[in-house]
């Protein structure tokens, strides 16, 4: 990095590396005084265009715009995160130093990490969760397994052998692997965090039966880091973090006081705040549970005008055999100055009958969407609407 | 045909089973066994015909327990051995059905 000309307070991005590679490149970055940007490609926009970038090949490509600058404003920034873009477009997140190290003060507390610890984390690191619980082990003097998981045999034959401690999985890589065949028990194993998507009972018992041992759940946000750990629900606050609101024995928006500024995203200067809204419901039980309830979606601009898409999105999903809905608007492919309303209606066995029915009967005032229908919601790697790939699949089938 | 060019065969047999059921069981049906050992159609990537990532690591873990070897991890990656004729060969490779030497095509 240093002979590719990386200098003090500039982007790296990280998009070929996998593994244990992502994390060496970062703490490349770091000691050149650079700001590291993991990320599944490069993205196309203006951080992408003035960052360096390291390629599949491990070399270190200059940045292709030649404007590029050292960025006074993320002089204390120690990464770039980018938001799944599952509620909006693509962001980068900036995370502190401070707030990197207070997550890694978080984990360590609340699963007890110490650094004979061994952490398996075969999830993707370019996703904040991953991330944060690798650089959390690394901080804390853990030894760290990244392989990634592609097949899930030897992942399940490392927990069967017990050469991890504690182990970062997400829900859908968790199903997989208490699918593979066979049955294991071993003490060795403290905790599976499950993180970025909730976890079901009747998968924390399929683990159970398979591995011996429950899931520990865990709670985030791109912008902070790990927040939550715990048995149930979304688990209790870690050490360092409080719950704002709501209150105990209430329910609303999550609102949490952490021990580490947010620090806002890339090109969006804010300033920074310890106070973070998170965007979720949850219910906050007396004994300091926080059950998740639901996301607050972003009000949905439609012809000029905002629509409230939580009735239309409760009705969709009451049709038969509906799985998920995701609303979105799109330009007319007909009218570029209008706007069309898109549902995409996931479940093999919907009938376009009873979607019709459901339009039918919504109230005067909703406006009725352009439905797609598909069998699997697109989602990315962590289990989350893959907004990018629902829109595409939205406009093939409108202009098709 | 020689034994080990059974042996190919039965593997590619049992991959286009696996491989339709897991269609099916995710509500993708419509491609046939026998159209999964096709020419055409045993070299197509297998997420081109609907298969995801959690689908195939699936299809894999289901695989080498009923071969008892396990597949590399290049054919769940390149998407020129992503087939049914990839995973076939990689079995093939690694030993599995060495014991089955007379496969009956479903």
């Amino acid at each position: 990095m240093s002979s590719a000309g990386v200098y003090p307070g500039c982007v790296v991005a990280v998009s070929g590396p996998q593994g244990a590679d992502i994390l060496a490149a970062a703490l490349a970055a770091w000691r050149l005084d650079a700001i590291v940007m993991p990320c599944h490609r490069s993205p196309d926009s203006e951080i992408g265009w003035t960052a360096f970038h390291v390629g599949s090949d491990r070399t270190v490509q200059p940045p292709r715009s030649p404007s590029c600058a050292a960025s006074t404003s993320l002089a204390t920034t120690a990464a770039l995160h980018l938001t799944s873009g599952s509620t909006g477009a693509p962001r980068a997140a900036r995370r502190g130093v401070a707030s990197i190290l207070a997550e890694a003060e978080g984990y360590a507390k609340a699963l007890s990490l110490t650094p004979v610890d061994s952490v398996l984390v075969p999830v993707p690191l370019a996703h904040s969760f991953g991330w944060g619980v690798a650089m959390s082990a690394l901080l804390t003097g853990c030894a760290v397994d990244a392989e990634p998981l592609v097949r899930p045999t030897p992942v399940a034959r490392k927990l069967a052998a017990g050469v991890a401690t504690v182990v970062a999985l997400t829900a859908p890589l968790a199903l997989v692997l208490a699918e593979v065949p066979g049955k294991s028990a071993n003490p060795a194993l403290r905790h599976v965090l499950v993180g970025a998507s909730p976890v079901s009972d009747d998968l924390d018992e399929a683990f159970s039966r398979r591995f011996g041992t429950t899931l520990t759940r865990g709670y985030g946000s791109t912008e902070t880091g790990g927040t939550f750990v715990g048995e149930r629900g979304i688990g209790r606050p870690v050490p360092g973090v409080e719950v704002v609101s709501p209150r105990p024995g209430e329910s609303g928006e999550l609102r949490l006081l952490l021990p580490a500024p947010v620090e806002g995203y890339f090109g969006a200067p804010e300033p920074p705040s310890r106070q973070w809204s998170t965007g979720d419901l949850v219910r906050h039980d007396h004994d300091g549970v926080v059950h998740f309830a639901d996301r607050i979606r972003p009000a949905l601009r439609h012809n000029g005008r905002f629509i409230d898409a939580r009735y239309l999105e409760h009705a969709l999903r009451g049709v038969p055999g509906v799985d998920a809905v995701y609303l979105l608007t799109l330009p007319s492919p007909t009218a570029p100055d209008s706007d069309t309303l898109c549902a995409m209606v996931a479940g093999a066995a919907v009938a376009r009958a009873d979607i019709e029915t459901c339009l039918a009967g919504l109230p005067a005032d909703v406006p009725v969407p352009h439905v797609v229908r598909c069998d699997d919601l697109p989602r990315d790697t962590v289990g989350k609407p893959d907004r990018a790939r629902i829109t595409t699949l939205v406009q093939e089938r409108m202009t098709a | 045909m020689t034994p080990d060019d059974e042996r190919l065969r039965a593997c590619t047999q049992l991959v286009a089973e696996a491989v339709a059921d897991i269609l099916e069981a995710a509500g993708r049906p419509g491609v046939a066994i026998a159209d999964l050992r096709h020419d055409s159609t045993r070299s197509k990537d297998l997420t081109l015909l609907g298969l995801g990532s959690f689908e195939l690591m699936r299809l894999a873990a289901r695989l080498e327990d009923e071969t008892g070897v396990e597949l590399e991890d290049a054919v769940l990656l390149d998407p020129h051995r992503r087939c049914v004729a990839g995973w076939a060969a990689c079995l093939h490779t690694a030993g599995a059905l060495e014991s089955v030497p007379d496969p009956t095509p479903r």
